[in-house]
């Protein structure tokens, strides 16, 4: 698929067939039905924007517009569960929380990755990530490191997550995770967890504890 | 470069092996002078009155030895009185008493760790560990209460590398690691053990498993070795290199902007000779001796590619000329400068050093330096 139509493309495709269904409770439903949203018809030309959605259908629907509204829940905490919209700082201070992840309307998976100074996994999955960051940012792939402590156990500041960009030359985003909310989502005693979450629907697919394997790649690769 | 052993570097030492001897340094001997000194000459320079600030630096006149002025602290152990260094702000730390001693295992080691079968599933077709108990210690036997023992283990059969919250040592010294129930069937594991904000060096021995029963109990202590801030602490400023000076005349070549640490800055770097024959040293096993060893605090790594000169003292009277081996000790994120990862608790080769030719110091070849400020050994050659 060629690069510059692949957000749009995505966008017609999640829209139509993936990002109703989770928040069906908060916003109207779009005037696309879900069935006009097979797979064939909603990857066509991104120029016609809605596919073959009919040329007697209502105005077409940004389906990136959907994305502008986070899943009401109910949330959940394991694997298909809907994740709640979680709140960090950026590295320049702002706040972030995976909405903004999920605003992003080519976006289709998100890695989570808890990191803290302490951990050895986590600093020497540094590299794998942003080479993962890289490798599938074409398809809808989206990585961020959650920070929580430093070398001493102690919470991070927002002077280690930039020393931490600095230091592995990541271009992904890197977050304060200092109140360590993540730690809910799995037995905070193993560093570090890496979370696949479907940003269509805001559901978990998957939790994995240590540093990314094999296994992993495959899992992830299966879900773009 | 030259590596040796494990994974084509120096193995560290075995769990059994790394308590060290009862350390016999006799006093006097260059290590415990050096060990308790509050004063001390620079590098080559001339000795400094109070040890605090106007040590010689680097290039001075007089020969050898570095530790000459040396006056031994006496008697300030873990805790103690004796402040050493301290640029002006920065509260002064004690000193380490190196006098030899014999550790005593607190009975805390040996206790009933409850939740962990003898075994695990069969399926863990590796070594089921369930938890690790040990203790931490000042040199001298004082247990350090607070201190972090932090495991790191790669799990079967992924050999996914997976680190653990630490356990924190109570008033005995002891503490307790336990492994979480779904990642306790492991190929091996490395242990971290510091002190935060403490000035003490953090300290990594790997925890051999392979036969390990389910609860492994070590009995030798972890020992964490007061530093001492230097004599000579130039300004952060630019991206330069700075001539870091010690009283026992050590001198690094230290470029702040190319060094990450993210349990320390600049202005609280510290170190100090450890007499190599020391209890609770983690030091490698296949290979011959060090004969000088320098712990370094806080913890921090240099950038990819970077390694800092370094000028030791000779006090081990080497021969002009003559070269010697410099290890150091993997930790976070530390790396030789082709990029190669130092795993946690392994020793490795950096490169040689070579006597200066008035036999005072021994200086880092080209491109050889510390990659990381964690432990530095040397070994002739």
């Amino acid at each position: 698929m060629r690069p510059a139509t692949l957000a749009a493309t995505l966008c017609a495709a999640l829209g139509l067939a993936g990002c109703i269904d989770a928040y069906t409770e908060k916003r109207p439903r779009p005037q696309v039905e879900a069935e006009d949203a097979s797979g064939d018809a909603a990857r066509g030309d991104s120029d016609g924007g809605t596919a073959d959605a009919g040329a007697d259908a209502a105005p077409p629907v940004d389906p990136c517009a959907a994305r502008a509204t986070y899943p009401v829940g109910p949330f959940g905490r394991g694997e298909g569960d809907v994740i709640a919209d979680l709140s960090f700082q950026a590295a320049d201070g702002a706040p972030v929380s995976f909405s903004s992840a999920r605003a992003e309307c080519g976006a289709r998976l998100l890695l989570v990755s808890t990191s803290a100074g302490w951990c050895t996994a986590c600093r020497e999955e540094q590299p794998l990530l942003q080479r993962l960051s890289e490798q599938h940012a074409a398809a809808g792939l989206v990585v961020w490191v959650t920070l929580f402590e430093n070398d001493n156990y102690a919470p991070a500041t927002l002077r280690d997550v930039a020393a931490w960009v600095r230091r592995y030359d990541l271009t992904f985003p890197v977050v304060l995770d200092a109140p360590f909310a993540l730690s809910a989502y799995y037995d905070r005693n193993s560093t570090p967890m890496n979370m696949l979450v479907n940003l269509e629907t805001m559901q978990i697919v998957h939790i994995a504890i240590g540093s990314v394997d094999s296994n992993f790649e495959n899992i992830l690769e299966a879900n773009l | 470069m030259r590596r040796t052993g494990w994974m084509g570097l120096v193995a560290a030492c075995g769990l059994a092996a790394c308590g060290g001897s009862s350390g016999d340094a006799p006093s006097g001997s260059p290590d415990a002078a050096i060990g308790g000194a509050t004063g001390g000459a620079g590098f080559g320079g001339e000795t400094p009155a109070g040890g605090v600030t106007g040590g010689a630096g680097f290039g001075g006149e007089t020969p050898a030895g570095g530790t000459t002025g040396g006056a031994p602290a006496g008697g300030a152990g873990f805790g103690g009185e004796t402040p050493v260094g301290g640029e002006p702000g920065l509260a002064p730390w004690p000193v380490d008493d190196d006098t030899p001693w014999t550790p005593t295992t607190p009975a805390g080691v040996s206790g009933e760790v409850a939740g962990v079968p003898e075994s695990g599933p069969p399926d863990c077709a590796d070594t089921f560990v369930g938890a690790v108990r040990g203790w931490v210690a000042a040199p001298g036997g004082a247990p350090v209460e607070g201190a972090k023992a932090q495991l790191c283990i790669h799990l079967s059969p992924s050999d996914s590398l997976l680190c653990l919250q630490p356990g924190t040592t109570g008033a005995d010294g002891v503490f307790t690691i336990n492994v979480p129930e779904q990642n306790r069937c492991i190929t091996r594991s490395a242990m971290r053990v510091l002190l935060p904000d403490a000035g003490k060096a953090t300290t990594y021995c790997p925890v051999p498993v392979e036969g390990a029963p389910s609860v492994i109990r070590r009995d030798s202590p972890f020992v964490l070795f007061q530093t001492k801030r230097p004599i000579t602490l130039p300004p952060e400023g630019d991206g330069a290199a700075r001539e870091v000076v010690f009283d026992d005349g050590l001198v690094v070549e230290f470029t702040p902007s190319q060094w990450y640490s993210g349990g320390g800055v600049y202005d609280e770097l510290g170190a100090r000779r450890v007499p190599v024959d020391s209890v609770g040293l983690c030091l490698p096993e296949d290979a011959a001796p060090f004969a000088g060893l320098y712990a370094f605090y806080p913890e921090g790594a240099a950038d990819e590619g970077v390694a800092f000169p370094v000028h030791l003292p000779n006090v081990d009277g080497f021969a002009p000329g003559s070269q010697v081996e410099l290890s150091v000790l993997g930790g976070l994120d530390c790396k030789l400068t082709d990029g190669t990862a130092i795993p946690e608790a392994t020793w490795a080769v950096v490169g040689t050093a070579t006597v200066s030719p008035d036999g005072a110091r021994i200086d880092s070849d080209p491109g050889v330096g510390l990659p990381c400020t964690t432990w530095l050994g040397y070994r002739p050659l």
